[in-house]
């Protein structure tokens, strides 16, 4: 059920890419579409009453029935690449802005069309 | 010897440079170096060699992957970095000691995309790649760079998020993430599930490896970046994105769907390239269409999937690599000498310096496919190579080259007319482009003439990929 709601997470985000013209809100948008990514990694580890993976008198190693620990370490790794890139973006954006003075994606193709 | 090293020293030079001032550059020429030398050792050596990391057995762990089509690509590509950092020496960027630390960064995760065995350490390594990539892109002089590099950060990111919605569709189904090991099972998946995976993937990888919708980034930020970025951007990374294409795409989901998708859009991007280059009015911009159009050649080449195949394209790899060294670094000088790049301001300045003439010439003719040159005996083997699968993929090769041929011929000869606005003096060319550019030919026609015994490591890549077709893949 979640993978429907991360796959929507997903469009709405190419929609803004699609749609928008400012640059902040198009970075924004990427971010939603890369949070639909990482909800839809989460959720393919997800078992249903799953205990936590982690070996300990409460969860025993002859207990199967623990939620896969693998997708959440790559969503992790994800999440700080996400971040990486989102600091890049606006560090261009603010360099886009000096040297154009505007974040509107029609007024900077209107000066060097 | 170990090929860790081939990404950890880059990636510890890279760290210690953020602190080190002034040494950094030196730290990227170390670095460098270490690399060239490193994966000269390497690639002494034959058959397929897995490197456990961090000590768990591969199909639960990473593994880095050593085989035929490594050797050959790895040595390529470290060769061809130092010798890009040689011809661009010159230059002098702004902000030079930290543009070294993201030049150090890329040549690590390009060494890592070669070496790993594992889908979504590729993926950490495709993020690391693109980010320097970004600042490269940006680190033109003109306020442009920094737009083109955002709109490259943009559909690159949508690019890796779709990769990466791949992989986990492949993990999902397969239940694991080591290459060789999802390759085996992948055979057993609904096909209409691994077509999916595969789009998706396409997606991912196409955008960096210039496939034809998802190529828009491209001329703008070749045309734009610095010379030291645009020449490492343009001769070295397609070299390690493809090699991901190959083995991701074909190697493990090699579904036959796709790969007739690949076949087609490669075609298209091919000839869009060719058109498109044939009517730029600057240099770097016909450069960047150009190197469009050979991706679309090597593309559809992986497309087709025989040991022939493989053979040819990484043979048109490398001499794309070569070629473009030299195009895209005498290119950024001129652009230097003349003001800019534009048809009419480059008018005439071979002419004052002829080895520009020299180095631009070998470069545009290699690419072309002269004899003599390397260009001649891979277009060769690539005709040779499709004419058993259809009559049509031979002549999409002849046509796209003749174009190719009017257009550089175009610009050689634009290079070297001779023009009375240009004042009388001569433009020195700077040690380092002329060092590095004549070691480039070199090779070049070196690759060209020597007898076809000397290159059995082209062959060793053909046979590979038959092994890995059937089992081997990725050394498990």
């Amino acid at each position: 059920m979640i993978q429907y709601f991360s796959i929507m997470l997903i469009a709405i985000g190419i929609y803004g890419l699609l749609s928008q013209k400012n640059l902040v809100k198009l970075i924004v948008s990427l971010n939603i579409m890369e949070l639909g990514v990482n909800i839809f990694i989460i959720s393919i580890g997800y078992v249903a009453d799953g205990k936590v993976p982690i070996l300990s008198p409460i969860v025993n190693k002859s207990s199967m029935n623990f939620v896969d620990p693998l997708p959440q370490a790559l969503v992790l790794t994800a999440i700080v690449i996400g971040v990486g890139v989102t600091a890049l973006a606006l560090s261009l954006v603010l360099k886009v802005k000096e040297s154009y003075g505007t974040i509107e994606l029609d007024e900077i193709r209107g000066d060097n069309a | 010897m170990n090929p860790t090293w081939l990404i950890a020293l880059p990636l510890g030079f890279a760290f210690l440079g953020i602190f080190a001032g002034k040494f950094s550059k030196a730290f990227l020429w170390i670095a460098s170096l270490a690399n060239a030398i490193i994966s000269l050792f390497i690639f002494n050596g034959n058959g397929v060699t897995s490197y456990i990391i961090g000590g768990w057995i591969p199909p639960y762990g990473i593994n880095l992957v050593v085989n035929d089509m490594t050797r050959v690509f790895l040595l390529a590509v470290n060769l061809i970095f130092l010798l890009a950092l040689v011809a661009t020496s010159a230059e002098i960027l702004k902000k030079d000691e930290k543009m070294s630390v993201a030049f150090m960064l890329s040549l690590a995760a390009i060494n890592g995309i070669l070496l790993t065995g594992d889908l979504f350490n590729l993926f950490v390594f495709l993020e690391i790649s693109a980010i320097s990539a970004y600042i490269m892109a940006a680190s033109g002089k003109e306020a442009i760079s920094k737009f083109a590099a955002l709109k490259y950060l943009i559909l690159g990111s949508i690019a890796s998020s779709f990769y990466l919605l791949g992989v986990i569709v492949v993990y999902a189904s397969t239940g694991t993430l080591n290459m060789a090991d999802a390759a085996a099972k992948v055979t057993s998946l609904n096909p209409n599930v691994l077509l999916a995976a595969g789009l998706l993937m396409v997606v991912g990888l196409g955008v960096e490896t210039k496939l034809f919708p998802f190529n828009g980034w491209a001329p703008d930020v070749y045309a734009n970046a610095s010379g030291r970025g645009s020449t490492i951007l343009a001769s070295v990374f397609p070299i390690a994105m493809i090699s991901a294409f190959i083995r991701v795409i074909t190697f493990v989901i090699n579904s036959g769907k796709l790969n007739e998708l690949i076949i087609v859009l490669g075609i298209t991007t091919a000839i869009i390239g060719e058109v498109l280059a044939f009517s730029q009015k600057r240099m770097k911009k016909m450069l960047a269409y150009s190197s469009i159009a050979q991706a679309g050649v090597i593309l559809m080449l992986i497309g087709i999937g025989s040991s022939k195949a493989y053979i040819g394209a990484s043979m048109l790899l490398l001499n794309n690599g070569f070629g473009k060294l030299l195009l895209f670094s005498v290119a950024s000088q001129i652009a230097l000498v003349a003001g800019s790049d534009h048809f009419e301001n480059v008018t005439g300045v071979g002419r004052k310096s002829p080895l520009f003439t020299l180095l631009f010439g070998a470069g545009a003719l290699t690419i072309v496919g002269m004899p003599l040159f390397f260009g001649f005996r891979s277009k060769l083997y690539v005709i040779s190579a499709t004419m058993d699968k259809s009559l049509w993929i031979p002549a999409v090769i002849l046509i796209t080259a003749a174009i190719e041929v009017t257009y550089y011929f175009r610009w050689i000869f634009n290079l070297v007319k001779a023009d009375a606005k240009l004042s009388e003096k001569r433009s020195p060319v700077p040690f380092g482009l002329a060092l590095a550019g004549l070691l480039a030919v070199l090779v070049v026609i070196a690759f060209g003439i020597v007898p076809e015994a000397n290159l059995d490591f082209f062959n060793r890549i053909g046979d590979l990929s038959i092994q890995l077709s059937k089992t081997l893949m990725g050394g498990m």
